[in-house]
């Protein structure tokens, strides 16, 4: 379960579990979190459990909810998120949310996930907007390109900004391709018919890491591969 | 009516993360039948329930396809009845071993019949068709982020940041019935089916997964090869499986290979290679 380290004014910090459903923060003592200052509105957020999600809610508040320094109207919170209402400072502590991989661990819905009347109407609806999954990876990559020394592309910068970039694509296929690694770029053949090389060398069915200056030849092209 | 030939290929790893490959696949080109589950519950129940899925699928449509019409709605309720048997497999299972309780499997399946393929899904394993260079998705997820985001609770940009993309609302022995997903697609020349679970898709965007299958896939083995690599390379948080098949005319040569196949054969005989 998650919970808010609260400070007042950067005094002694005290905890709360979120432990309800949907849990008012506000000026009002009947408030879940009792926050004794005078800009803060009576009933000033929320946070609300969706699932695995915590989520803080500004309620029409007077002066606003800040999170991480800007304002904000709703937000599914993060690991070590700080809401700011008035003098009041609270840090979002989600410990499952430390091990992300838990979260990736494909699991069916509790009952009381599936028991909610927002789920079976509308899981199926074809035209809702199709929810995006991939996570962000947070993985960086080199920059590279090629040069074209001879064929087509002679002459020619080939950025390799993409996950995969051809080479010597003709009519008649691909008989090469260039794919972009964490570690660095690798040249690999696709048409089982062609042949490429590296320095001279045939690399066969293998995938080939590049490094500077390598020169690869496909059929009558040839290349020079760098590292920008 | 055109006739297709199916080329095919399956890729599985267990990722960079996990122990264990819960994912089972099957590829069944006699009777046209493509497959990926993604079995979960603890102590490797899954690997249990996505190969029980895979087993009783197969078995029962091995015995009632030769049976049934061969238009798209009366597959589909073949398809249906065999899902159920799976249901019911998976169910049956726990009787025999505590351990495996509560255990189930996402399914997602392509059936391929004369110019139509019957797509069927449950879960969140996907199911995508290229053509003409665009990718689209054919299956929407029985998640609960994909209801949250259809009922307008969360927005496509605040579900990045959810917890919730791994909670299924459907699966396979989850209830006493199943609730599929199933729908058809009239085939066309060179289209390129996708079955995955979400440890691909949830670790490579569909724009690089789109990026590959147009630039490989003239090498189908080889793209799902990458695929996998790809998804390792971002991470590898789940297992990984997939199964591509490519769409021909029954009868024409495979995309572009034939001809350049003669003619590289004829320059290495000519230079004695």
């Amino acid at each position: 379960m998650a919970k808010l380290l609260i400070t007042r004014n950067g005094m002694q910090p005290s905890y709360r579990e979120i432990d309800v459903e949907r849990l008012i923060l506000g000026r009002d003592a009947e408030c879940h979190i009792h926050l004794d200052d005078p800009n803060v509105s009576k009933r000033h957020a929320a946070i609300y459990t969706l699932g695995n999600d915590d989520i803080v809610e500004d309620l029409g508040s007077t002066n606003g909810t800040i999170l991480n320094g800007e304002v904000i109207n709703r937000h599914i919170l993060q690991d070590h998120d700080v809401v700011e209402i008035g003098i009041y400072r609270l840090e979002y502590l989600n410990q499952r949310a430390m091990r992300d991989m838990d979260f990736d661990r494909t699991m069916m819905a509790g009952q009381d996930i599936l028991s909610a009347a927002l789920v079976g109407s509308y899981a199926s609806r074809q035209d809702a907007p199709r929810v995006n999954t991939t996570r962000e990876t947070g993985i960086s990559c080199q920059e590279g390109a090629l040069l074209g020394l001879e064929g087509a592309q002679a002459g020619f910068h080939i950025p390799l900004d993409k996950i995969v970039v051809p080479l010597a694509r003709s009519e008649s296929g691909t008989p090469a391709a260039i794919l972009r690694r964490p570690q660095g770029f690798m040249v690999m053949r696709v048409s089982r018919q062609a042949e490429v090389r590296v320095n001279g060398e045939n690399i066969g069915e293998a995938w080939k890491m590049l490094e500077n200056d390598d020169v690869i030849e496909v059929g009558r092209s040839r290349y020079s591969f760098y590292l920008k | 009516m055109t006739r297709y030939d199916y080329e095919s290929t399956s890729a599985t790893h267990k990722g960079m993360r996990r122990e264990y490959n819960e994912d089972s696949f099957l590829v069944d080109p006699s009777l046209g039948l493509y497959l990926v589950a993604d079995g979960m519950g603890g102590h490797q129940a899954g690997d249990v329930a996505s190969r029980l899925c895979v087993d009783a699928i197969q078995k029962r449509l091995g015995e009632t396809l030769a049976h049934a019409k061969d238009d798209p709605d009366a597959l589909g309720q073949t398809i249906l009845d065999a899902l159920n048997h799976a249901n019911q497999a998976i169910r049956r299972g726990p009787l025999f071993d505590r351990q495996q309780a509560n255990m189930g499997t996402t399914v997602a399946l392509v059936l391929t019949r004369g110019d139509e393929a019957i797509v069927a899904h449950v879960g969140d394993s996907r199911i995508y068709r290229l053509r003409g260079g665009k990718l689209i998705a054919l299956t929407r997820d029985h998640s609960f982020l994909q209801a949250q985001v259809g009922a307008g609770f969360v927005s496509k940009e605040e579900a990045r940041l959810s917890h919730n993309r791994n909670l299924v609302t459907r699966a396979l022995g989850m209830e006493a019935t199943v609730s599929a997903d199933v729908g058809h697609s009239r085939v066309a020349p060179g289209d390129v089916f996708l079955i995955c679970s979400d440890g691909l898709n949830t670790m490579v965007s569909d724009s690089d997964i789109e990026t590959v299958l147009n630039e490989l896939n003239e090498n189908l083995e080889l793209t799902g090869q990458v695929l996998v690599q790809v998804a390792n390379d971002n991470g590898g948080h789940d297992n990984i499986t997939l199964v591509l098949l490519r769409a021909q005319e029954a009868g024409s040569p495979p995309p572009a290979a034939a001809p350049r196949g003669l003619w590289q054969r004829l320059f290495g005989w000519l230079f004695g290679k």
